[in-house]
C-alpha cells in the first residue's frame, strides 16, 4: 500500500511530470543526434577498421588540402549561394501574385507549383537524368530543337550541369517556399494596405514598403533552410548522375564526398573529419546569418 | 461512429505493420533460394545482381545432390549494386549482420581486401587449380599468396566489329592485328560512312585500361599504391587522343557502355566496333536486338605484333565473409559453385559469361551449341578468340588502393583526359590526378 503511493506521488508529481513529457524528445536526440555527434568527432581522429580501429591524430584531416575535398567544397558553396539568389525572390513574387485578389484560379495553380514537392527526389532525379539526355531524342534537347539550338550535352559540361541541377532545385522546391511565403502574406493586415493605396501608394510602393518588410520573418526562416539544403545537397547530383559520379566532378558536393569516402571507399575515418568539417561550416555560416539579420544576439532596445 | 471505427483499424493495421516488420524489402530488395532440404545448413548470400540469384540457387540444387552429406539452404538476396556493397561494407566494419557469402564488384573489391574483411579460400580452390585460368582468382588476392575470391567469367577483353560498317568500308577486321591497323582502318570506315571506328568511355575504364594491359601496365603498384603517373598510361592517353582528334575515336554517348543513350547508339549502328570483354555479349542481346547476326567478334589489337591478344577485364569476385559460423561448407560450396564444369556451364549458358574452366572450351557441345543465344547471335565464335590465346593471360591488379584509384579514374581522370582538359599535358594530368586519390 505504501509502495504503491510512491509510485503515485512520483507520477503525480508536478516536479517530475513535465520531465517525463520531455523524456522521449530527449531519449531520441540522446541516441540518434548527440551520441552520433561525438561518435563522429571521436571517429574523425581514428582510422577505423572494424575490430582493429587506431587513433591516428589529425591525419585525417589532410582531406582538407585534397583538391577534390576543395572542389565538393566549392561546388557545395556555389549551389547554395546560387539557390539562396533564386528561391527566395521567385517564390516570394509567386506567392504574392496568388496573393492577389485580382488572381484566378488560385487553388490550381497553389497546386501544380506544391506538386513537385511531393515527388522523390530519387523519382525526379531519374526523370531529369533521361529529360536531358543528350540525344537528339530527348525531351530537353527537342525543346532546344524549336529555338533551332543544335542537341547539347546537358549532362557532362559544367555550365549545362549546374543549368540542369538548378532546374530540378528550382521545379522542386519553388512550391515549398512559396507557400511559406503565402502564410507568411497572409498574415500581414489587409489595412495596412487599405491604408497605404487611400495615401496613394502605387502597386510597388506597396510591395517595397509594406510586403517585403513585414516578410521578414519568413524570409530569414527560409533562408535558413535554404542555406541547410543547399550545403547538405546530395540526392540530386547522386541521382542525376547514375550514383555520384559526375563526370570530373562538376557536380560532387560535400555530402557526395563524405558518402564516397565512408561507404564507397570504406574510409569512415576520412568522412567522418569531412563531417565536422561540413557542421563547421554549416554553423558559422547560419551564425553569421542569423546574426546579420538580428534574429541572434540582437540588440535588447528593439 | 463509422469514420472512428474505420480510424481506428487503420491505426491498428499500421502499428500491425510496424511491429511485424511489413515492408522490410521496401528497398526493392528481393529474395531467391532453392529447394531446401531437411537438416541443411543455412548460409546467407548477397548480390548485386539480379541474374545471379537464378545461379546460385541452382547451384546449391546441385551442390545439395551431388553432397548429400553436406547439404545448403541457401538465401540469395539481391538489390540495386551501390546500396547493397555499401550495406555489405557496413556489415563487414560492425562485424554484425553481414552474409555468409557475397558477390562483390570488381571496383569495390579492394575496400573489402584491404581492411580484412575477407577469408582466403586456397584450400577450396586446390583441388581445381589446374582445371582454370587462375589468373581470374589470383587477382582476387594479396601478395602472401592467398586467393579471396573467385570470378564468375574469364573477362576476355574481344573487339566487338559491325560487320554492316565494316563490308560498307570494305574492312576486314581479320587484317587487324595491331593498334595502328586499327587506326588505320578506322580512317577507312570513317571516309567510306561518316562513322567513328570506335568509342571511349569518360565514365568509366575498359578501353584504356585494356591498352594498358596489353602494355603491362597496372593501376596500382605491387604494393598497392595507385600508381597513375607511368609513361605507359600517358602513351595511352595521347594515343585515345589521337584517335579522337582523327574521328576515328568518339566520346561514348552517355559517357559510358552502360548508359541508355549508348545502346541506342550502337543499336543504330552508330559505332564501328566496341573493344569489351566477352561477358559484354550480354548487352547486345539484350539492348542490341537490331544487330543480331551483324556482329562479329575478333581478338583486340595489340601494340606489337605478336603479343598475346587478350587481355581480362571486369568481373565480379564471390567471397566469403569473415565472422561466418560455416567457414569451410561456404568457401567448398564457393569453389565448387564457380570452377566446376556444372558450375562453368551454367554461367555459360545462362548468363553469357565465358567460362573460367578450360575444358569448356574445347567442348563441342558448347561451342557448338546452335541453340545458345549468344553463339546464335554473332557471326564468329568467341571460343577461338579464347583457344588461339591460352591461359597466360594478364589481369588487373585490384589490390590495395585499386578502389580509390578506380573512383578517381572514373570520375575524373578520363573525363578530363578526353573531353574536359584535352590539351592538358598527359602526364602532368596524371600527376595531377594521383595527388588528388585518397588513400
Amino acid at each position: 500500500m505504501k509502495k504503491q503511493s510512491v509510485v503515485k506521488k512520483f507520477l503525480y508529481s508536478q516536479k517530475v511530470a513535465p520531465y517525463v513529457f520531455v523524456m522521449p524528445f530527449i531519449l531520441t536526440f540522446a541516441i540518434f543526434f548527440a551520441y552520433s555527434i561525438v561518435s563522429m568527432i571521436l571517429m574523425s581522429f581514428q582510422k577505423v577498421a572494424g575490430a582493429n580501429t587506431t587513433f591516428i591524430g589529425l591525419e585525417n584531416y589532410k582531406i582538407l588540402t585534397n583538391a577534390v575535398f576543395l572542389k565538393s567544397l566549392k561546388n557545395s558553396v556555389f549551389y547554395t549561394i546560387v539557390t539562396c539568389i533564386m528561391m527566395i525572390p521567385i517564390p516570394m513574387i509567386l506567392a504574392a501574385m496568388l496573393n492577389s485578389k485580382h488572381m484566378r484560379a488560385k487553388g490550381t495553380f497553389r497546386s501544380i507549383l506544391f506538386i513537385p514537392a511531393l515527388t522523390s527526389v530519387v523519382v525526379a532525379g531519374v526523370v531529369f537524368r533521361l529529360m536531358f539526355g543528350e540525344l537528339e531524342g530527348s525531351f530537353m534537347n527537342q525543346v532546344m530543337n524549336l529555338f533551332g539550338v543544335e542537341p547539347i550535352i546537358w549532362l557532362r559540361k559544367p555550365v549545362t550541369v549546374w543549368i540542369t541541377l538548378f532546374f530540378l532545385c528550382l521545379w522542386r522546391w519553388t512550391g515549398v517556399n512559396m507557400m511559406y511565403y503565402l502564410s507568411g502574406l497572409q498574415q500581414i493586415p489587409a489595412d495596412l494596405y487599405e491604408s497605404a493605396s487611400i495615401d496613394g501608394a502605387t502597386g510597388m510602393q506597396q510591395l517595397r514598403y509594406i510586403t517585403i518588410p513585414l516578410l521578414k520573418p519568413t524570409t530569414i526562416y527560409v533562408l535558413t533552410i535554404s542555406i541547410f539544403g543547399g550545403m547538405a545537397m546530395f540526392s540530386e547530383s547522386y541521382m542525376l548522375f547514375n550514383g555520384n559520379k559526375s563526370p570530373n566532378n562538376v557536380a560532387t558536393t560535400l555530402v557526395g564526398m563524405l558518402y564516397r569516402m565512408g561507404f564507397e571507399q570504406n574510409q569512415l575515418g576520412i568522412a567522418s573529419a569531412i563531417g565536422v568539417i561540413f557542421l563547421l561550416i554549416v554553423l558559422a555560416v547560419n551564425m553569421i546569418q542569423l546574426r546579420i539579420n538580428g534574429t541572434i544576439g540582437s540588440k535588447k532596445g528593439e | 461512429m463509422k469514420k472512428k471505427l474505420l480510424a481506428g483499424a487503420l491505426a491498428t493495421a499500421m502499428a500491425l505493420g510496424m511491429s511485424f516488420g511489413v515492408g522490410a524489402t521496401d528497398d526493392g530488395s528481393t529474395q531467391g533460394t532453392n529447394t531446401f532440404v531437411d537438416g541443411g545448413t543455412e548460409l546467407s548470400f548477397w548480390t548485386f545482381q539480379e541474374l545471379h540469384v537464378g545461379f546460385w540457387t541452382s547451384m546449391a540444387d546441385v551442390w545439395n545432390e551431388q553432397n548429400p552429406d553436406r547439404p545448403i539452404n541457401l538465401t540469395v538476396t539481391t538489390g540495386e549494386s551501390h546500396s547493397t556493397h555499401s550495406k555489405l561494407l557496413i556489415a563487414c566494419q560492425s562485424g554484425e549482420g553481414a552474409p555468409d557469402m557475397a558477390d562483390i564488384e570488381i571496383g569495390y573489391y579492394g575496400s573489402f581486401l584491404k581492411d580484412g574483411y575477407l577469408l582466403p579460400i586456397n584450400d577450396a580452390v586446390e583441388p581445381y587449380k589446374d582445371d582454370v585460368v587462375m589468373s581470374r582468382v589470383s587477382m582476387y588476392g594479396d601478395n602472401e599468396g592467398n586467393y579471396y575470391g573467385v570470378d564468375f567469367h574469364l573477362g576476355a577483353t574481344v573487339a566487338y566489329y559491325n560487320m554492316d560498317i565494316m563490308n560498307e568500308a570494305g574492312v576486314d577486321p581479320a587484317d587487324i592485328v595491331t593498334w595502328d591497323d586499327y587506326v588505320e582502318a578506322g580512317k577507312t570506315v570513317l571516309e567510306k560512312t561518316g562513322k567513328p571506328m570506335c568509342a571511349v568511355e569518360t565514365s568509366d575504364l575498359f578501353f584504356p585500361q585494356c591498352m594498358m594491359l596489353e602494355k603491362n601496365a597496372q593501376y596500382v603498384d605491387d604494393e598497392g599504391n595507385p600508381n597513375l603517373v607511368t609513361e605507359e598510361h600517358a602513351e595511352v592517353i595521347d594515343y585515345i587522343r589521337e584517335m579522337i582528334n582523327l574521328g576515328v575515336c568518339e566520346i561514348a554517348p552517355g559517357g559510358g557502355f552502360h548508359t541508355e543513350e549508348w545502346y541506342g547508339h550502337l543499336n543504330d549502328g552508330g559505332v564501328a566496333s566496341v573493344i569489351m570483354p566477352l561477358w559484354y555479349m550480354g548487352r547486345f542481346t539484350d539492348y542490341c536486338a537490331d544487330l543480331n547476326g551483324k556482329m562479329a567478334i575478333y581478338p583486340i589489337p595489340v601494340w606489337n605484333e605478336g603479343d598475346v591478344r587478350e587481355v581480362l577485364q571486369g568481373g565480379t569476385g564471390t567471397s566469403v565473409i569473415k565472422g561466418t559460423e560455416n567457414e569451410q561448407l561456404a568457401k567448398d560450396f564457393l569453389a565448387f559453385a564457380k570452377l566446376s564444369k556444372e558450375g562453368c556451364t551454367y554461367e555459360w549458358n545462362e548468363l553469357g559469361f565465358d567460362p573460367i574452366r578450360t575444358e569448356l572450351w574445347d567442348d563441342p557441345e558448347i561451342t557448338d551449341n546452335k541453340d545458345n543465344k549468344f553463339l546464335a547471335y554473332f557471326t564468329t565464335n568467341p571460343f577461338d578468340v579464347l583457344k588461339a590465346n591460352g591461359t597466360d593471360i594478364t589481369a588487373p591488379n585490384i589490390s590495395g588502393a585499386y578502389s580509390a584509384t578506380y573512383s578517381t579514374l572514373v570520375s575524373t581522370t578520363y573525363s578530363n583526359a578526353f573531353e574536359i582538359s584535352v590539351d592538358q599535358d598527359a602526364m602532368e594530368l596524371l600527376q595531377g590526378e594521383q595527388d588528388s586519390i585518397i588513400y
